[in-house]
């Protein structure tokens, strides 16, 4: 069965990797319960391979998902077992979606404000201190010719 | 048996963690060698590091052409990898070969490599591959060991008791390049009496890389270097097998190289 979603997380996020966790969901009146990982990532791509598998948590049934990602697009093949029906694939894609979207964004630090401000701090005193040094090098060498 | 009584230690990042690394102190991983070891009471640390909480140590990536592999990253994470397939299929190869899913879903790489075991297959496959380790301290830093400095003896490697494997870095193959992994245990799943991973790319790059051979995973560079000049599979499994010292070792060795030779020049 192929899977094809479009997804608003943005690519950092979504290689980032910290969305990954338990997926818990009911498909066709049957509790399941599984996990999604990211499996890998081609940043010369790019792209991304993610990994999600559930299983009944009564009864006999299980999906396993493998999709790859692409910024904006996911696409993969859903293996279906047991009692588990197209249902249960939708669902723990779904579930992949929540993820995703309840992850905290990844911030780069050249982005945080906070962080630009301490830099800037930063280099206005390294530079302070470096013409300090130069002007107070100037000075003493000055008064040592004469 | 149970374990030694030890401290335990969870520390989720990598500073932490090397904080809590010394001279009595053992990392965690997936715990599918040590475990055991502690159970049989092989292994006495008076500390266990816990590795499983570190995020940042569990990743695959290729970034310039290079694979970049995390120490903490599960052995099944190479098997399900598109990566890894496409580039590196050698890695895929030999994990298949690594005891059973079960096992693998929670075998970690650099748990694999950092336990040095003579019949581990993965540790062969990176040998071939010309993979770089890299190691950190708290004291240190961090530095870079090849793949040929790092296993010196069974159960041994240069690693220094507060250094930790953090990353494995393995080369892109020579363009064309083809590989295979063949091995021979007893049952599937149980440990390898011999092995050979092998990858070429025309007559230009030959690597050899011997499981079983010696007390750490070995190159076979006589072989390698027969093969750059022209030598068919059976003459260049010859000279892999010869420096085997048992018997049986040396003829399956011989006939491994062989066919690990011909799987890969069939593709």
């Amino acid at each position: 069965m192929k899977v094809r979603r479009t997804v608003a997380a943005d690519w950092a996020t979504l290689v980032g990797g910290a969305w990954a966790g338990r997926a818990a969901f009911t498909a066709d009146g049957a509790r399941y319960a599984g996990a999604w990982r990211l499996v890998d990532v081609d940043e010369d791509a790019p792209r991304a391979g993610l990994h999600g598998q559930a299983r009944r948590v009564e009864g006999w049934g299980g999906v396993t998902v493998t999709l790859e990602a692409r910024p904006g697009e996911l696409a993969g093949d859903a293996l279906l077992v047991g009692d588990a029906g197209p249902a249960a694939a939708e669902a723990l894609v779904d579930g992949l979606e929540a993820l995703l979207a309840a992850a905290e964004p990844v911030v780069s630090p050249a982005d945080d404000p906070a962080w630009r401000r301490r830099l800037a701090w930063r280099a206005a005193v390294a530079v302070g201190v470096g013409v300090a040094a130069g002007v107070a090098g100037a000075a003493w060498d000055r008064r040592r010719r004469t | 048996m149970k374990p030694a009584p030890f401290a335990y230690v969870a520390p989720s990042t990598i500073a932490a963690a090397l904080g809590a690394l010394g001279e009595d102190a053992k990392p965690l991983a997936g715990g599918q060698s040590l475990v055991p070891l502690l159970n049989f009471r092989l292994a006495r640390p008076e500390t266990l590091v816990d590795l499983n909480g570190i995020a940042e140590l569990a990743y695959l990536r290729r970034s310039d052409g290079t694979l970049r592999i995390g120490a903490l990253t599960r052995q099944v994470t190479i098997e399900r990898s598109a990566v890894v397939a496409e580039g590196w299929p050698l890695l895929a190869q030999a994990v298949r070969h690594v005891a059973h899913p079960a096992i693998r879903n929670r075998g970690t790489i650099g748990g694999s490599v950092a336990h040095a075991d003579p019949a581990a297959e993965l540790p062969v496959a990176l040998t071939a591959l010309d993979a770089r380790y890299h190691v950190r301290s708290a004291a240190r830093g961090t530095r870079t060991i090849a793949a040929a400095d790092l296993f010196l003896a069974p159960l041994m490697t240069a690693l220094e008791p507060d250094e930790l494997l953090v990353e494995i870095e393995v080369p892109p193959p020579p363009a064309g390049a083809r590989s295979a992994f063949v091995e021979h245990a007893r049952t599937h799943g149980d440990f390898a009496v011999a092995g050979a991973a092998v990858v070429r790319a025309g007559r230009e790059h030959a690597a050899v890389a011997l499981l079983g051979a010696g007390p750490t995973p070995v190159r076979a560079p006589d072989a390698e270097h027969a093969l750059r000049h022209g030598a068919s599979a059976a003459e260049a499994a010859a000279i892999a097998g010869a420096g085997v010292d048992d018997d049986y070792r040396r003829a399956l060795t011989t006939e491994l190289v062989r066919r690990a030779l011909e799987e890969a020049q069939a593709g």
